[in-house]
Order: structure tokens, then C-alpha cells, then sequence
């Protein structure tokens, strides 16, 4: 390792130390960035990358997906969208073996789509389908870890954010990320209904059947409730497959027609949208300066070679493609459990961005790979977000540890799924590869 | 001082909120008059790009700072000692103001520069970009002010008589 090199290792200690010491991920990578080329290279070059990097990255259009995207996630969440979401799935489904807990993923499944937040999701249908859940007998723990497996589902099934910030960072299609995430996302939800299905089958007593006397006039009312949040989905994701939309606008008209449906609707209120104007322009900051840090601390670690090195000695193990993505995932399941979401994907990927480009593994079908990991790692102790969001809605009535045993099964079904994801590149691939 | 920081990095959000809904609006009513007209507003990615995307990265920063909302990461935070804590915010603030601070200046060259040679991007009409190159440097250093009175914040807290008076500092909230 030559005097450089050695620089780009350290630096990556000293990121991790100030991380973990609370320093704003972006500031930590982008500070220790600066300060690494200019002892690295020269104090010139450390001034002229930070110069050059945030002006290039702020020119790129697809950066404005982001605020669009958060805007219309902050509007659905707030615009009680889903008054009756999870009612109408619920009186369609209750004759199914668990069958409020299925209502709960595929109600939870659109409702993340159009908020784009796990978090929300898993929030919101805690204080709404978990009460009902209970109402009808179910095992609490059934109950609450359907509600935080579920809130999971957005990130897969688009628009996501996430993905827009994977496609700016690693230069790749974001409507072909969009595309590519259908499929898997709506085999998650498959998958957490058929271990509802099967689980309750095995044992009745989790969740009896619920017997529930509708009138038509009800079933309709409910039902005809339901059409704004698909129409919005159909409409974005539609739009993109069809080729009409760059990422970028998709998020305006989804952000529009959200905005729109509110209003109709009569959901729509000025300190609510203001609210979620602030939140969407503090958000977009947010993920700037983190994006901002990862693109510099990628070129301090291109610069001093370190990069190279470590891609390298890398493949001196792992010398298939499979293998490569088979360590990434248990380096991201482990970080998981104790980072958030984009900063585990902006710390890793410009160390292992030259390892995946050496494979010739495919950026698209990487980055599913990479949300649906990330959104595991949300379920997962000690630190799954997700558990502690229904925990801290439901207050003292439940104990975590009930609502991490009731994920489990869930995250069994989740490793089934990325297991298929891994196996099958085409899950993936296919509906990128026939749209746009 | 806080007061000052406070209403800075409010006005600040409500620039970026207004440029949110604006940005909103322009590309709506292109992507309505590319399909119905089949004409592209002229200059909207320009627009879009060099003022209103511009504005809403860079304007939140003071407000991000004031609430502590950059994305960090709780986990071992939380188990440090009090004053070890506060060493860490210090630190924080510190170099997101360091940080910001050296962007603003770089930046602030390349809008003195814009506005002497009057800077815009040919197209279909010559769009002028430079009043929009002082959007970078006002934000970045309106939020290098804030990170810095946070910073004073801390040390008038920890210097002043009333040692278990609140921080303003909030633990957790990332996502």
C-alpha cells in the first residue's frame, strides 16, 4: 500500500468515526473528502473537486425528481387518501385465512407507493388496522408485524426515492430503476400474503375468521373510495413505462394530480401543504448535501487509488459476480441493523461502485437488489425503524419484542424474495427491458 | 442571536417552498403542453436546473441546521457520556459551518464572475443564469451563520450559570 492509497483507507475510518459520533453523514464524507485530496494530492485539487463536484451534480435534471416525489409523498400522507383503503380491502378479503392481515399488505403496498415512506406507512396503518386486527382477535403479534413488514413494500413498488438517489449516484437510468422495481415489489407483497395465508391455516387460532354482515350500500361506499391513490400510481408508473415521462416529470404530475385529488376530495388544507412544502424542501437538502458528500468522498477514493486497491484485493476472493453480490447483501443486512437507509447506500457505494462495474454486474438489477436489502434492514433488530414506529404508535400496550417476533415470519418471506430477486435477474430486468 | 437565526433560516424555507411550487407548475404545464401541443416550453430544464432546483437544495440548509435534520446516525449517540455528547455537536456544527463556509466562499467567486460577464445559456432564448449563481452562496452561507450560532449556543449553555438549561438540542428524528 504506497503513502496514498493509505490515505483513502484512513479516510474511510475517520468517516466511520465521525458517523457514528452523530456528524451529518454528508458533512462527515464531504469534510473528510476535502481534507484527504488535499493531503493526498495537493490543497489545490481538494479546492477545485469541491468546486466542481456540487455544481455538476446540481445540473443534473434528474435531481429535481426528488422534491417532486417528496412533495407528493408529504401531500397523500397528509390528505387522509386512504380513509377508506383499508376498510374496502378488508370487506373483500375477509374471507380469506388472515385475511385482514393481507388487507393490511395491500392497502399498506399502495399507500407506501404514494408516500414513498416506509416510516409513514408503518405509522399510519399501526394506529388504523392494528386496532381492527385486535378488534377481531387476531394475535397481536400477527398484527403488528404485518403492519411493519408492510410499510416496506413502498420502497420497492415506485416511485421511490431511494432509487432516484441510486440512479443519480451511480449515473443509472431512474425510470428503468422504477420499471424494474414492479415486479419485485409485487412479489414481496405476494409473498408476505401467502406466510399470512399459510401461517394462519397451520394455526387458526392467530387469527379467527371474521364473519361481517355488509350492506351493499356500505360495500359500495367503500369501494368507491378507493380509485385516487391506484389512479395516481397507474398514472406515474404508467406514464414512465409508455415513455411519456422523464423521472422528473412523473414526479410533477404525480405531485399534481395528488395535489388535485385532494382537493376534490376536500382533504386538501393550507397549513397541510404548507407543512409539506417545508418538509419536502428540508428533505430535498438533506439528501443533497449526503449525495454531495458521497460524490466527493468517491473522488478521494478514485484519487488515491484506494479504490483499485480495494476493488483488487476484493476479487482476489470473490471472483464471481454472485459471490460479489452475496457478500454486499450480508454487509448490508449487518449494517442494517444499525444505519439508516440512504446512509448505508451512499457510505457503501463508492467503495463498491469499480467492484460491480469489474463483474459487469448490472447497475438496474443491482439497485433492486440494494432497495429491497435496505428495506429489510428495517424490520431487523436491534434497530429495525419500522418496528419502532408501530411500537411508539401503539404506546405501552404492546412490547417490542412481540412486535420483532411477529416480523420474523415476515422476514423469512422477505429472504425468500431476494433470494428469487438474486436468482432470477429477469424479475427485475423484464419490465425495463419491454417499456420506455 | 437565535431569534436572528431562526426568522434567516424561515425566510430562507418559505424561498424554497415558494420555488417547490413553482417548479411544480412549470413542469405540469410543459408536460401538458408537449402532449396537447406537442411544443416544449422553451427554457424550462434551464430554469428548473439553474434557479428553482437551485433554490430548493440550497435555501433549507439554515433550517436543516436549526433543526438538526441533516441525516446522521443515532446508534452510539446515544450511549456516550453527556459532555462527550456535546463535544460531538460542537464538532457537528463545527464542521458543517467549515464545510458550508468553504463551499459559500468557492461559490461566491463564481457568481461575482457570472454577474461581471452578465453569464446565460443560449437556447431558444437566451436564459440569464447569473442572478441564480448567488442562490448557492447565500444559502451555504446563511447556513455556515446558522451552524455557528448553534455552536455559540452550546458553549454559552455549557459556559453560562444555568448548566441544565435546554440545548435546543433533539436527539433522534432521522430517517
Amino acid at each position: 500500500m504506497n503513502e496514498r492509497e493509505f490515505i483513502g483507507a484512513i479516510s474511510i475510518g475517520v468517516v466511520l468515526l465521525l458517523v457514528f459520533l452523530r456528524i451529518p453523514v454528508g458533512i462527515a464524507m464531504g469534510m473528510v473528502a476535502f481534507g484527504g485530496i488535499a493531503a493526498a494530492i495537493s490543497p489545490n485539487a481538494a479546492f477545485g473537486v469541491l468546486k466542481a463536484v456540487p455544481f455538476e451534480m446540481v445540473g443534473d435534471w434528474n435531481l429535481s425528481a426528488i422534491p417532486m416525489f417528496l412533495l407528493m409523498g408529504y401531500v397523500a400522507a397528509s390528505a387522509d387518501l386512504t380513509k377508506n383503503l383499508f376498510k374496502s380491502a378488508r370487506l373483500t378479503l375477509n374471507w380469506l385465512p388472515g385475511g385482514l392481515a393481507t388487507a393490511t399488505v395491500i392497502s399498506a403496498a399502495l399507500f407506501s407507493s404514494a408516500s414513498g415512506s416506509s416510516l409513514a406507512t408503518s405509522a399510519a396503518f399501526a394506529r388504523t388496522a392494528v386496532p381492527e386486527m385486535r378488534k377481531a382477535g387476531y394475535s397481536t403479534s400477527l398484527a403488528t408485524g404485518a403492519v411493519a413488514a408492510a410499510g416496506t413494500l413502498g420502497a420497492l413498488i415506485p416511485p421511490s426515492v431511494l432509487m432516484i438517489v441510486f440512479g443519480i449516484t451511480m449515473s443509472t437510468s431512474i425510470n428503468d430503476l422504477f420499471l424494474a422495481g414492479v415486479v419485485p415489489g409485487l412479489l414481496s407483497a405476494l409473498m408476505f400474503i401467502v406466510y399470512i395465508t399459510v401461517r394462519v391455516l397451520l394455526q387458526p387460532s392467530l387469527a379467527p375468521r371474521v364473519t361481517e354482515e355488509v350492506s351493499p350500500e356500505e360495500r359500495r361506499e367503500a369501494l368507491s373510495d378507493v380509485w385516487p391513490l391506484p389512479v395516481i400510481i397507474i398514472s406515474v408508473i404508467g406514464g414512465i413505462f409508455a415513455g411519456f415521462f422523464t423521472p422528473t416529470e412523473a414526479g410533477a404530475v404525480g405531485a399534481g394530480m395528488t395535489i388535485l385529488l385532494a382537493a376534490v376530495r376536500g382533504s386538501f388544507t393550507w397549513p397541510n401543504f404548507r407543512d409539506a412544502l417545508g418538509k419536502t424542501a428540508n428533505g430535498t437538502a438533506g439528501i443533497f448535501i449526503i449525495i454531495v458528500g458521497a460524490a466527493l468522498f468517491q473522488r478521494l477514493l478514485g484519487f488515491t487509488g484506494f479504490a483499485n486497491m480495494f476493488t483488487d484485493m476484493i476479487s482476489a476472493h470473490l471472483t464471481t459476480p454472485l459471490a460479489v453480490i452475496l457478500a454486499i447483501s450480508a454487509l448490508y443486512l449487518i449494517l442494517g441493523c444499525f444505519l439508516d437507509s440512504i446512509s448505508i447506500m451512499l457510505l457503501t457505494l463508492p467503495v463498491i461502485a469499480p467492484l460491480l462495474q469489474l463483474h459487469g454486474i448490472d447497475l438496474i438489477w443491482f439497485g433492486i437488489i440494494t432497495v429491497k436489502l435496505l428495506e429489510i434492514g428495517l424490520v431487523t433488530p436491534p434497530l429495525g425503524m419500522n418496528i419502532f414506529v408501530v411500537k411508539s404508535a401503539l404506546g405501552d400496550e404492546v412490547p417490542l419484542g412481540t412486535i420483532f417476533k411477529g416480523a420474523l415470519g415476515f422476514l423469512l418471506a422477505d429472504f425468500v424474495t431476494l433470494a428469487l430477486i438474486i436468482a432470477f435477474p429477469f424479475l427485475s430486468l423484464w419490465l425495463p427491458s419491454i417499456g420506455g | 442571536m437565535e431569534r436572528l437565526a431562526t426568522l434567516l433560516s424561515r425566510a430562507m424555507l418559505v424561498l424554497a417552498g415558494i420555488a417547490t411550487v413553482v417548479m411544480l407548475v412549470t413542469i405540469v404545464a410543459d408536460v401538458i403542453s408537449k402532449s396537447a401541443f406537442n411544443f416544449a416550453l422553451p427554457g424550462v430544464d434551464r430554469i428548473v436546473a439553474s434557479y428553482l432546483m437551485v433554490a430548493v437544495i440550497f435555501l433549507p440548509l439554515a433550517m436543516l441546521e436549526l433543526l438538526e435534520e441533516n441525516i446522521a446516525v443515532d446508534v452510539l449517540y446515544h450511549v456516550l457520556p453527556t459532555s462527550i455528547q456535546h463535544l460531538c455537536a460542537m464538532l457537528g456544527h463545527l464542521l458543517t459551518a467549515v464545510f458550508y463556509g468553504l463551499l459559500g466562499w468557492l461559490y461566491a467567486g463564481v457568481a461575482i464572475e457570472a454577474i461581471e460577464i452578465r453569464e446565460f445559456v443560449s437556447g431558444a432564448w437566451n436564459v440569464p443564469i447569473w442572478p441564480a449563481r448567488m442562490i448557492m452562496p447565500a444559502g451555504l452561507i446563511i447556513g455556515a451563520i446558522v451552524a455557528l450560532v448553534k455552536l455559540c449556543l452550546i458553549l454559552i449553555d455549557l459556559l453560562g450559570p444555568n448548566p441544565h438549561r435546554d440545548t435546543g438540542h433533539h436527539d433522534g428524528d432521522f430517517q
